[in-house]
């Protein structure tokens, strides 16, 4: 039988689950402004983006993004931008 | 044995009680299989921590006493199981206060917090109803220190807020709707969302009647509000890493009274800075 300190504990994790899910799709929201400027500058600097490349800025972290985002101007290829380190 | 619903019933007790009483969860009694639930006491509370909660505030002001919400009316059987929780907690705690040489407590009070009328239940235990208090409420002989809450019966007045939660159909959908727009509340509202929220997938998941469904839809516009303000919550950590980025981009430090101006702008002001930032690549006049 489930007891209420289990009822308890199981409403705790539901309810955390759902709010981090909340929070992250807001995230993603405000980040997708920077994806947006991001590939506008690549496509300005070196053309069309490529899918592949469009779809690993769609799924980066702030991390990759700040790098990438930072590497635009001094670039000579778009290959340099997303370089590994 | 109890569904699911009487569980989160306890769930939302358990969290709405402290720290006007401490409750304790799951309280064995031993030498018996039975495990009482929800026993509560209000010793040492101050008079504001039970008011708050209302007529549930005034239930357990009265004493020591063991809470058990049904969210169908109990049959004769399972109020007798709650009595016989009752008897076996009380020989306990006088054994122990006994062997501690303790003064002896109380007789501990049982509430059956029921969602509808048990008029089996009131008819073979002669209930009456309770002198001074509003409709809904029911006593035993003082003998036995049972008393019995009809959630449905209850007035809908600020003060069975709290009881009539412990409903279902409509009595459950304006309790939590008054939850939810009452400012005086909010406190409560924060405290159990993530009841809520519970009890929102768990209807979802087993509608018995239309009556719940409406209830449903109800904790449904909270689950969505909720969502909205969680999400822009992420929204503008988002928008402000957005601008993080790009300022690392152009070489613009963030300084913390950049960062506080920022905390302190809604969306529409951060989509404007981060539009502004990619223009002039300039930190704009915030």
């Amino acid at each position: 039988m489930t007891t209420v300190r289990e009822a308890l504990r199981e409403v705790e994790a539901i309810y955390e689950e759902w709010e981090k899910r909340a929070i992250d799709k807001g995230r993603q929201d405000g980040l997708e402004a920077g994806r947006e400027v991001l590939l506008e500058q690549l496509a300005q600097r070196f053309g069309e983006v490529p899918e592949p490349e469009r779809k690993r800025i769609e799924q980066a972290e702030l991390d990759d993004l700040k790098r990438w985002t930072k590497r635009v101007i001094p670039a000579s290829t778009m290959a340099d931008v997303f370089k590994s380190e | 044995m109890r569904n699911k619903l009487d569980q989160i019933a306890k769930a939302l007790l358990g969290t709405l009680m402290p720290p006007a009483a401490v409750v304790e969860i799951a309280r064995e009694i031993p030498g018996q299989v039975l495990v009482a639930d929800l026993w509560v006491e209000s010793i040492g509370a101050h008079a504001n921590e039970l008011a708050r909660l209302g007529a549930l505030g005034t239930m357990i002001g009265l004493g020591p006493c063991l809470l058990e919400p049904f969210s169908k009316p109990p049959g004769v059987r399972e109020v007798r199981s709650c009595m016989l929780e009752q008897l076996s907690l009380d020989h306990h705690l006088f054994r122990e206060a006994t062997r501690e040489k303790r003064p002896e407590l109380t007789f501990p009070k049982l509430w059956i917090i029921s969602s509808g009328r048990p008029e089996t239940a009131i008819d073979a235990m002669q209930l009456q109803p309770m002198e001074g208090w509003p409709a809904g409420f029911w006593q035993s002989l003082d003998f036995y220190a049972f008393y019995l809450v009809v959630a449905r019966d209850l007035p809908k007045i600020p003060d069975t807020l709290f009881l009539r939660l412990l409903g279902r159909g409509p009595t459950l959908r304006q309790a939590v709707r008054e939850l939810a727009t009452n400012p005086e509340h909010a406190w409560a509202f924060k405290l159990l969302r993530h009841v809520l929220v519970a009890y929102r997938l768990e209807i979802e998941q087993d509608p018995e009647e239309e009556e719940d469904m409406e209830a449903l839809r109800e904790v449904e516009a909270i689950y969505e509000e909720w969502e909205k303000r969680t999400k822009e919550a992420g929204e503008k950590t988002g928008l402000t890493e957005s601008i993080e980025m790009l300022c690392s981009a152009f070489d613009i430090e963030i300084s913390d009274e950049r960062r506080m101006q920022l905390e302190d702008c809604d969306i529409p002001r951060l989509k404007e800075v981060f539009a502004a930032l990619s223009t002039t690549r300039r930190w704009p006049e915030l």
